[in-house]
């Protein structure tokens, strides 16, 4: 192992970090707004990433316009989902919902096995296997192209909040969900809105997964456990905290993997997040009572 | 004390000795003339097979091989029981492991307990059809199985009893790389990716103790989990240590991963061997043109020869409209050779059968089967030879005498290739 | 008084005959039965903390994991019989439990059901890499050590009454109180003078303690168990499933539910992936509008309302 092998696995990690942000977006949101732990979070990105594959396969077009197609079906998906099935057990603590998403990934996962069958897929294009030089480094196309969509995302997501009417209601109902209401806004609508939104992050995080990586049905519970490595360093509901949770996560395996090995990269993120747990329970830059 | 018709002199004992008596030779004539003992209604076979989970493609073919035979032998109405002198139709209970070895083991102890099959068939890959063939040995049910590098199944146990394994030797399946690249120009320094699961830890110490002997230098080894997604690091060290040959074992998925990193860092092997992984045609679909080149050792190809092989290959791709993979003919042939052995046997008595299977000698359209290897010769070898990608078709490139193709070498430039 | 005594005495009876079952039964029937008392161990361990004590833990497969290896490396390497090496198993497993339990037991609620389901899959990795516990391959049992199906029908059994009586008992006790307590309100229990953290760790220790020990037996039974399936979440989610259906936070409710679950997966074995999405919709279902459980709708039945109270020991 050299110096140079450990930079080249910082900055791979670094730009591979943009992806776990966007990622573990919709988690973070869903959290932040609603206290709802969306463990079937992993199943929304891997959905994503099957509808894109057929779409983009069938019409013959770039995964990344195909996306504008999977956004809006994800989005109808989750407002369905919160709509009809989390709305209903909001109001019994934090386990109902978290359970209920359980059961939720279980039956998707099952029902991609059913539909789809169990082969790798992979979103493939001319350039999902090109390289470039970064810095004297050999990167993975997509991982830059990931990176570049992350900021762009973020941007976007954070325009969305503090501009539009959505955006705002969102914020009210998130820091005082008494009052919102008392002010006319429909907080269940809004529930579901933000898991709807969340969901459209999922769309664009699933089409990254399915192009960088290859994916299976089981696909969904390794990336949720980053999301939530991700969220827990960067703090619930912090938009610019995720992406910089995701950062970090990406660069601490990078740097790790190159030093301990490939085979406990995973673990690196765990880890970290069981540190940052025990250390500060509401993230890196989470605001304080966000927990 | 009733009266009775029965006294008590010497007589009354006549009666019921002489009723008896009638009732014992009538008993007996009865019993000579009673039909023989019905033949079974059916004979249950069993198979716990990964439909799902990371090795569905292996299951899928699997599926289709034990499923085939199964049906054309029901076509002419069953396996003929001598001991019934009537023919049995067979049925196949196929139940899902999950690639999961525990599953494998709980799915194989329901066909036993709960569905008394008659004799088993093995699942796919050493982790799982050990699993399911300790339940059988442990159990007296016999079973014969494919899909399981020799070494690896022999190694699992002192002696098996009642299991049986139809595939190729990782001893010799460990030389083909090399023998291979002998045939051309190369810096002879290899890098090794092996996963941590049995296949790769055999393989890889095999790899490892062979290439000196044939010249050749292991430059990097890196090993890892199965699942593993990110091989940047691993990549970047090969690069480092110049090796122009790639081996690597292991599952498809991860040998997908890595062949899409390596090109995505430019790192460009002159000759890419991809064990297991690099086999079935998903490996094809998910690279197209960029798999062009890659190789993976084969045991069975439909120009081989062996009787039957190129039929079965037209009707996997007609019934199935996929193309066809070297495992059709391996479970095949292994589901034919336990319902020969239960037809040899002419019944459905366990020791009869294992008997039977043990005595196979027979040619079948994956090549010849006998078993020969390991502890009380439980295992039949394949013979092996290398196969590459062209034009997404497997031709054989090594040995030169069952070549259908020449040797690509080295691996074409990535911008000729991907689309 | 007379319900007490009807429940007591359907208990010994059906526990008679659980005891002399195999003297006829079907081995089928036997192995169905180890599986169910198995789910019953499980679910009963995982009730404790879960249900009654409101730790919702999603990472008791590191317990049920650390219990299999240690017998299996007892049994395999140090050639120590069966039982204890299972036993080694559940002390294990509960020693693990206590040191985590020191860190984990800051996070609250939500935090520490994820937290628990992070710990656990980086056990996993762990295992799957450490070579001195065999990494992937794991660890495979010497052929012909281990015992026959109706020794392991009996063991079973044991732990699954034991872990229900044991459940039972601690209901009585203090240590009972103070878990209801604290799955209340931690914070009004802590002020009514509960020393929760003790609290929370004995019931923690105790379901480690079943866990492993089950995980224990269990890897004797399988002959040879590795890392990837012995550590895996699948199990965690049947329990889960199981408690939860059966009717969490009651004795009679893990049992019920084990009973459920084992016969809906046996009866669909040959539909495995139908069978999943049909527990995962029975979850969901459950939790929106049966939330206690099998059981729980069951007990508050005003047709059985009256056995009911005679059974549940709240």
């Amino acid at each position: 192992m050299t110096a140079s092998t450990l930079i080249a696995g910082a900055i791979n990690g670094l730009l591979l970090g943009g992806l776990y942000g966007i990622a573990a977006l919709g988690l973070s949101m869903v959290f932040g707004v609603m206290r709802l732990v969306n463990v079937a979070h992993g199943e929304l990105l891997v959905l994503a990433a099957y509808l894109n594959f057929f779409i983009s396969r069938s019409l013959g077009i770039d995964p990344f316009l195909a996306t504008l197609l999977v956004a809006p079906l994800l989005f109808l998906i989750g407002y369905a989902l919160q709509g009809w099935v989390f709305n209903p057990v909001m109001q019994g603590g934090l386990e109902p919902p978290l359970l209920t998403a359980f059961g939720l990934s279980i039956i998707a996962q099952n029902l991609f096995i059913a539909v789809w069958k169990v082969n790798t897929r992979t979103i493939t294009t001319g350039y999902t296997e090109s390289g470039l030089k970064l810095l004297g480094v050999n990167v993975p196309l997509m991982y830059a192209v990931a990176f570049g969509m992350s900021l762009l995302l973020i941007l976007g997501m954070h325009l969305f909040m503090s501009r539009t009417y959505a955006g705002k209601a969102i914020r009210a109902a998130t820091q005082d969900p008494q009052t919102a209401q008392a002010m006319g806004v429909d907080v269940k609508r809004i529930y579901a809105l933000t898991y709807a939104v969340g969901a459209c992050t999922a769309a664009m995080g699933g089409t990254l997964i399915g192009m960088t990586f290859s994916f299976i049905p089981a696909s969904g519970l390794p990336w949720l456990l980053k999301g939530f490595v991700v969220v827990v360093l960067g703090g619930m509901g912090s938009i610019g905290g995720t992406l910089a949770g995701g950062l970090l996560l990406g660069t601490a395996e990078g740097f790790g993997a190159a030093i301990v090995g490939t085979g406990y990269r995973d673990m690196i993120g765990y880890l970290i997040f069981l540190a940052v747990l025990v250390l500060r329970p509401r993230g890196l830059f989470g605001r304080a009572g966000s927990e | 004390m009733m009266s009775s018709q029965w006294s008590t002199k010497k007589s009354s004992i006549l009666r019921p000795v002489l009723v008896s008596a009638t009732m014992f030779v009538l008993g007996l004539a009865l019993g000579a003339c009673a039909p023989k003992v019905e033949a079974p209604a059916e004979i249950v076979i069993g198979a716990s097979i990964p439909q799902s989970g990371v090795l569905a493609a292996f299951g899928s073919y699997e599926e289709w091989g034990y499923t085939t035979a199964v049906n054309e032998a029901n076509t002419e109405g069953g396996v003929f029981l001598s001991e019934f002198d009537a023919r049995v139709p067979v049925r196949l209970i196929l139940y899902d492991d999950e690639s999961r070895p525990e599953k494998a083991t709980e799915n194989t102890e329901r066909l036993v307990l709960r569905d008394h099959v008659n004799a088993l068939l093995g699942s796919a890959t050493p982790p799982l059809v050990i699993s399911g063939a300790v339940v059988a040995d442990r159990e007296g049910v016999p079973m014969v199985t494919g899909i399981a590098p020799i070494r690896a199944f022999l190694g699992a146990t002192e002696q098996w009893t009642w299991v049986w394994d139809i595939f190729f030797d990782e001893l010799k399946m460990t030389e083909q790389q090399f023998l291979t690249m002998d045939m051309v120009e190369s810096n002879h320094k290899v890098a090794l990716f092996t996963d941590n699961e049995q296949d790769g830890v055999v393989m890889g110490g095999l790899w490892e103790e062979k290439a000196p002997q044939f010249g050749y230098e292991i430059a990097y080894h890196a090993s890892f989990p199965v699942g593993t997604t990110e091989y940047g690091d691993l990549i970047r060290r090969a690069q480092e240590a110049e090796a122009e040959i790639i081996i690597a074992q292991m599952i498809t998925p991860d040998a997908i991963a890595l062949w899409r990193q390596m090109q995505a860092l430019d790192y460009r092997p002159k000759a890419a061997f991809f064990e297991k992984g690099g086999e079935p045609v998903d490996w094809w679909a998910a690279h197209e043109g960029a798999a062009q080149g890659t190789m993976v050792a084969g045991y069975w190809h439909p120009a081989m020869g062996f009787p039957g092989a190129a039929e079965l290959r037209d009707r996997f791709e007609q019934e199935t409209g996929q193309t066809y993979s070297q495992h059709i003919a391996d479970t095949y042939a292994a589901a034919l050779v336990l319902l020969d052995g239960i037809e040899r046997a002419g019944s459905l008595d366990p020791e009869a059968i294992n008997a039977a299977i043990a005595e196979t000698d027979t040619t079948y359209v994956v090549g010849p089967v006998k078993f020969t290897e390991g502890a009380g010769a439980h295992a039949a070898v394949l013979p092996i030879s290398m196969l590459q990608w062209q034009d997404g078709d497997l031709e054989v490139v090594y040995p030169a005498d069952l070549a259908t193709a020449e040797l690509i070498y080295p691996l074409p430039p990535w911008s000729e290739v991907s689309d | 008084m007379q319900m007490r005594w009807l429940y007591r005495g359907t208990a010994i009876a059906a526990g008679l005959g659980l005891l002399v079952l195999p003297l006829g039964a079907s081995r089928y029937l036997l192995f169905l039965l180890y599986l169910i008392f198995m789910d019953i161990s499980l679910a009963q361990s995982w009730n404790l903390v879960g249900g009654y004590t409101g730790l919702i833990s999603l990472g008791h497969a590191a317990f049920f994991g650390l219990g299999a290896y240690t017998a299996a490396i007892l049994i395999r390497r140090l050639g120590v019989p069966f039982l204890p090496s299972a036993l080694a198993g559940g002390l294990v497993a509960a020693a693990f439990s206590a040191v985590i339990a020191v860190p984990t037991f800051r996070f609250r609620g939500i935090y520490f059901a994820i937290g628990s389901l992070i710990l656990a899959e980086a056990l996993r990795i762990w295992m799957i890499n450490w070579e001195l516990t065999g990494g992937a391959q794991g660890i495979s049992l010497p052929a012909g050590g281990a015992p026959g199906l109706t020794e392991f029908y009996y063991i079973m059994l044991l732990i699954a009454a034991g872990s229900t009586a044991l459940l039972v008992v601690i209901l009585r006790t203090k240590l009972g109180v103070g878990l209801r307590a604290i799955r209340d309100n931690e914070e009004v229990a802590q002020n009514m003078g509960v020393n929760t953290f003790r609290t929370k760790l004995y019931a923690f220790m105790l379901s480690a303690f079943i866990t492993g020990l089950t995980g224990g037996v269990h890897a004797a039974r399988l002959g040879v168990i590795e890392p990837y399936s012995i550590f895996s979440a699948v199990r965690t989610i049947s329990t889960v499933n199981t408690v939860i259906i059966g009717g969490m936070g009651t004795v009679f409710g893990p049992i019920l539910g084990a009973v459920f679950i084992t016969l809906l997966s046996e009866g669909l074995a040959e539909f495995y992936t139908f069978h999943l999405m049909i527990t995962g919709l029975i979850f969901i279902l459950v939790i929106r509008f049966v939330p206690s459980g099998m059981w729980g709708r069951i007990r508050t039945s005003r047709l059985v309302g009256r056995i009911g109270q005679a059974v549940t020991v709240e």
